[in-house]
C-alpha cells in the first residue's frame, strides 16, 4: 500500500516534467531534456552563488578560530532557504492535494497517506538544503579546514537539517491550511503573504552580500554571545566541526522533534483534510438592486475576476506593486532624492533629462504587468456566457483593455506625480510623462490582447498555465520589456537634443498609432475570433 | 419562432450536422434527441450564434443569426450541458451581471430573481460564491439567469442533468409557462420519458442528419418513444 502511494507521488512529480500544464499534452523528449537542463542550470547557478558566499565566510571564521560559527551561519541560511522554499509547497503537497478526498475514500489509513506526503516534503526540503549546505561543506573541505570525521558529520547533518526543515515546513503548512480553511478572501491573504515572502527573500539575498563584512566586523562579539550563553546553535556548530557529543545531541533532538510532529499530524490529519470551509455561510437578504450600463457591468466583471485570483493579481500586477512601493519610498526618501539631484547639477544639465528618465522608468515598470495577454484565456469554459449575450464582442474586449490601463496607469501616475513634485518637474513635462505612459499602456494592452486572441487556451485546468506560461504571456512580457527599453533609449537620445517634453511627445506618437491599429484589429478580427472561440 | 434550413457544419472532414432543417413555432416545446456525438450540441451552438456553420440559414423570429447575431441573442437564452458559470461571483452578483447586460431595470429584475429563486429554492444561497455551489445549484442559477430577460426562445442542452426531482418538476412547469405565453423551448435530452411526456414535438438526429421529426404522435405512433428511438438508431 505504502509502495503504491509513494509510486503515485513520484509519478505525479514525473508528470510535471513529462506533461504540459497547458491542455495536459505529453511533452516531447526534447522538451523534457530541455527542461531538465534548464532546471539543472538554475540549480547550479544558485549553488555557485552560495559557494561564492562561503569562501569569504570560511576565511573570516577560520582566522578567528571559530569554524563552528561558519556552520552555524550556513545552518541558519539552510533553514531559512529550505523553509522559504518548502512552506507553501508543503501546503499544496500535504494539505491541499486534489486527491485527498479520493484517497481518504479508499481503505488507506490516513497515517499512510501522511507518510507518503511527508516523504515528498522531505525530498523537497533535502533539495533546498543541499543547494545551500553542500557548497559550504565543499568549500570548507577544499580549503583544508576539516577532518574526515567532520566531513561525515557534515554530510549527515544535511539529512538532519532537511528533517528539521520538514518539521518547520509541516507546521507552517499546517498553519496556512488552518487559516485558509477559515478565511473568505483567500486571494488577498495569498497576495499579502506572497509579497511578504518576496520582500523577505530579497532582503535575505541583499543581506547575504553584506554578511561576510558584517561578520568580520563583529566576529568576536557574535562568538562571545553564542559561546558564552551555550546557545543550542553553538552545539550544532561544534557537531559540524566533528565533535561527537554535540552532534549526537543535536541529531537526537531533531529526530525527536520530527517524530513528535509526525505523531501529532497523524492524529489530526484526517480532520484537516476533511475540514469544510468553516467560515460563516452568507445568507441572502433581498434588497433593491442597482442597474448598471452594459460597459460598466463588463468592467465590474473584469475587476471581480482580477480580485478573485491571487495568481492573477501577483503575476499580472508586479509592476503596479513596484510603482506603489516606489511612490512610498520616494516620499520617505524625498530629501535624499533632492540632494542627489542637487549634488550632480552638471551631469543633470548635460547628460540626463530627469523627466525623460522618470517616463522611461515608469514605462519599463509598467511593462511588468500585463492583464490582457491572459484575459481571454481566463474566460475558460465560461466563455459561452458572454458569447450568448446580446453584447458586442468588441465591447467585451475593450473592457479587458480598460482594466489593464486603469490598473497600471493609476499607480504609474501616483509615482510619476510624486517624483515630479519632489524633483520639481514642470507641469507641462508632468503631463507629457502621463501622456507617454498612457500611450505605452494602451499599446501594450492592445498587443497583449491580440496575442491572446491569436493563441487562446480555454482548456486550462490551472489558471497559472495561462497567466504565467504560454506564448501570449511570454511574448507579451518580453515585448513589453523590450519596448520599455527602446522607449527609454529613444527618450535619452531625443531629450538631450530637443528637450524632454517634445521628446516624450515624439515617442508617444508611434505608440498611439500602433495602439490605434491594434484597436482596429481587435474591434473587427479580434471580435470575430472571440465570438466563436470554444 | 426558429427556422433552421439545411444547416451543415463540419469539423475537418467529419460532418457533425448534415443538411438539418427544423421549424419551431411559438408555443412549442421541441425535444431534440440522439445518441452521444449525433450533432445535438453543435446544432444548439449554431442556433445561439457561438459557432459558425458552413451552409444553411438560421432565423430567430425572422432575424438571421448570421447577419444580426446581437439582435437574435436578445430574444434567446441558452443553457449549456455543463453550466460553467463565473465562480468568482456570488449567485446574486451573477444574476445582476446578466440583468445589466440585458438592460433589465431594477424593479423587474428584483421581482424575477425573487420569483424564480423561490421556485427553484435557491434564494437563501444567492449570497454564496458560485464556487461553493453544487452542480445542481449551478444548473438552477443558469436556469434563473436564462429566464431573467423573458426570452422568446430558450435553448437548453440536457437541462435536467443534476437537478433534484422537485427542481425538475418546477423546470417543466416553467417551460410550459414560457410556451403558454407565446415563447418556445428547444432542448436536447437523453431522458426519453421526459421528452415523451413534456414535448409537443420531437426531432431525432443521427450522425448529423435529421431522421425523424414531428408531433409526438407522428413520431412514435402507438409505440413508446424509447422503442422508436432504439429502432431508428439501429
Amino acid at each position: 500500500m505504502l509502495k503504491a502511494l509513494l509510486k503515485k507521488e513520484f509519478s505525479q512529480l514525473g508528470q510535471l516534467f513529462s506533461f504540459s500544464r497547458q491542455g495536459g499534452k505529453k511533452r516531447s523528449t526534447g522538451a523534457v531534456v530541455g527542461m531538465a537542463i534548464l532546471l539543472g542550470f538554475s540549480l547550479l547557478c544558485v549553488l555557485f552563488m552560495f559557494y561564492g558566499i562561503s569562501v569569504p565566510l570560511s576565511l573570516v571564521t577560520a582566522q578567528s578560530g571559530a569554524d563552528w560559527l561558519y556552520f552555524v551561519l550556513f545552518g541558519i541560511m539552510t533553514l531559512l532557504f529550505g523553509v522559504l522554499g518548502s512552506a507553501f509547497l508543503t501546503n499544496s503537497i500535504l494539505y491541499s492535494a486534489h486527491d485527498n478526498e479520493f484517497l481518504l475514500s479508499m481503505p488507506i489509513p490516513p497515517s499512510k497517506i501522511l507518510f507518503s506526503r511527508v516523504v515528498m516534503v522531505y525530498l523537497s526540503s533535502l533539495l533546498s538544503c543541499t543547494i545551500v549546505w553542500l557548497p559550504a561543506v565543499i568549500n570548507f573541505n577544499v580549503m583544508g579546514f576539516g577532518s574526515v570525521t567532520a566531513l561525515i558529520f557534515q554530510i549527515l547533518l544535511l539529512f538532519i537539517l532537511s528533517a528539521l526543515v520538514t518539521v518547520i515546513s509541516c507546521l507552517l503548512g499546517w498553519g496556512i491550511a488552518l487559516i485558509s480553511k477559515r478565511i473568505h478572501n483567500k486571494s488577498f491573504i495569498s497576495v499579502i503573504l506572497s509579497l511578504v515572502f518576496i520582500g523577505v527573500y530579497y532582503l535575505f539575498i541583499f543581506r547575504m552580500r553584506e554578511l561576510p563584512n558584517t561578520i568580520l566586523a563583529n566576529i568576536d562579539h557574535i562568538s562571545e554571545i553564542l559561546e558564552g550563553n551555550k546557545n543550542p546553535v553553538y552545539y550544532f556548530g561544534l557537531g559540524a566541526c566533528g565533535e561527537v557529543l554535540p552532534f549526537t545531541v543535536f541529531t537526537l533532538a531533531v529526530l525527536l522533534l520530527f517524530a513528535l510532529t509526525y505523531f501529532i499530524l497523524s492524529k489530526t490529519i484526517f480532520g484537516i483534510l476533511t475540514a469544510e470551509h468553516s467560515g460563516k455561510k452568507a445568507v441572502y437578504h433581498e434588497k433593491q438592486s442597482k442597474q448598471s450600463g452594459i460597459f460598466a457591468a463588463l468592467i465590474k466583471k473584469e475587476f471581480k475576476r482580477y480580485f478573485s485570483s491571487a495568481t492573477y493579481m501577483l503575476n499580472s500586477n508586479l509592476g503596479s506593486f513596484i510603482l506603489i512601493i516606489g511612490a512610498i519610498a520616494a516620499i520617505i526618501k524625498a530629501d535624499a532624492l533632492q540632494s542627489l539631484i542637487s549634488e550632480i547639477p552638471d551631469l543633470v544639465s548635460s547628460f540626463i533629462s530627469i523627466p525623460a528618465v522618470i517616463a522611461a522608468i515608469l514605462c519599463i515598470i509598467c511593462s511588468m504587468g500585463s492583464y490582457t495577454c491572459a484575459s481571454v484565456s481566463l474566460e475558460g469554459r465560461t466563455i459561452w456566457v458572454l458569447q450568448t449575450m446580446p453584447v458586442a464582442a468588441s465591447a467585451v474586449l475593450r473592457a479587458k483593455e480598460l482594466m489593464h490601463i486603469i490598473l497600471n496607469f493609476i499607480p504609474a501616475i501616483i509615482l510619476g506625480v510624486t517624483l515630479a513634485v519632489i524633483l520639481q518637474i514642470s507641469f507641462v513635462e508632468t503631463i507629457c510623462i502621463a501622456l507617454l505612459v498612457f500611450c505605452f499602456l494602451w499599446f501594450m494592452s492592445g498587443f497583449g490582447l491580440m496575442m491572446n486572441l491569436l493563441k487562446p487556451n480555454l482548456e486550462w485546468t490551472n489558471e497559472a498555465a495561462v497567466i504565467k506560461q504560454g506564448i501570449p504571456a511570454t511574448v507579451t512580457s518580453f515585448t513589453g520589456l523590450l519596448l520599455g527599453l527602446i522607449v527609454g533609449g529613444l527618450l535619452y537620445l531625443l531629450a538631450l537634443a530637443i528637450g524632454a517634453a517634445p521628446a516624450m511627445l515624439i515617442v508617444a506618437l508611434p505608440l498611439a498609432v500602433g495602439a490605434l491599429l491594434f484597436d482596429r484589429w481587435i474591434s473587427k478580427r479580434g471580435a470575430e475570433i472571440f465570438s466563436t472561440l470554444n | 419562432m426558429l427556422k433552421i434550413n439545411n444547416l451543415t457544419k463540419s469539423y475537418g472532414s467529419k460532418k457533425a450536422v448534415d443538411g438539418l432543417s427544423l421549424h419551431i413555432n411559438a408555443g412549442e416545446i421541441y425535444g431534440f434527441i440522439g445518441h452521444n456525438g449525433a450533432g445535438k450540441t453543435t446544432t444548439l451552438k449554431c442556433v445561439t450564434g457561438i459557432m459558425h456553420f458552413d451552409e444553411g440559414d438560421i432565423e430567430i423570429c425572422g432575424i438571421p443569426i448570421k447577419d444580426k447575431p446581437t439582435d437574435c441573442k436578445r430574444l434567446i437564452a441558452y443553457i449549456p450541458d455543463n453550466p460553467d458559470l463565473y465562480e468568482f461571483m456570488t449567485g446574486i452578483k451573477f444574476l445582476n451581471f446578466v440583468a445589466d447586460i440585458y438592460g433589465i431595470d431594477s424593479a423587474t429584475r428584483d421581482e424575477r430573481i425573487s420569483k424564480y429563486s423561490d421556485l427553484l429554492e435557491l434564494k437563501a444561497d444567492l449570497a454564496q460564491p458560485i464556487s461553493a455551489y453544487s452542480h445542481g445549484m449551478k444548473q438552477k442559477l443558469a436556469i434563473i439567469s436564462a429566464w431573467l430577460h423573458d426570452p422568446k426562445l430558450i435553448l437548453m442542452d440536457e437541462p435536467f442533468v443534476g437537478l433534484d426531482p422537485k427542481a425538475s418538476h418546477t423546470l417543466k412547469l416553467m417551460m410550459r409557462e414560457v410556451c403558454d405565453n407565446g415563447g418556445a423551448i428547444f432542448f436536447s435530452t437523453h431522458v426519453l420519458e421526459v421528452a415523451e411526456k413534456l414535448c409537443d414535438k420531437v426531432a431525432i438526429i443521427k450522425e448529423g442528419k435529421l431522421i425523424k421529426s414531428g408531433t409526438m404522435s407522428e413520431v412514435k405512433g402507438d409505440a413508446s418513444l424509447e422503442s422508436v428511438f432504439l429502432e431508428l438508431e439501429e
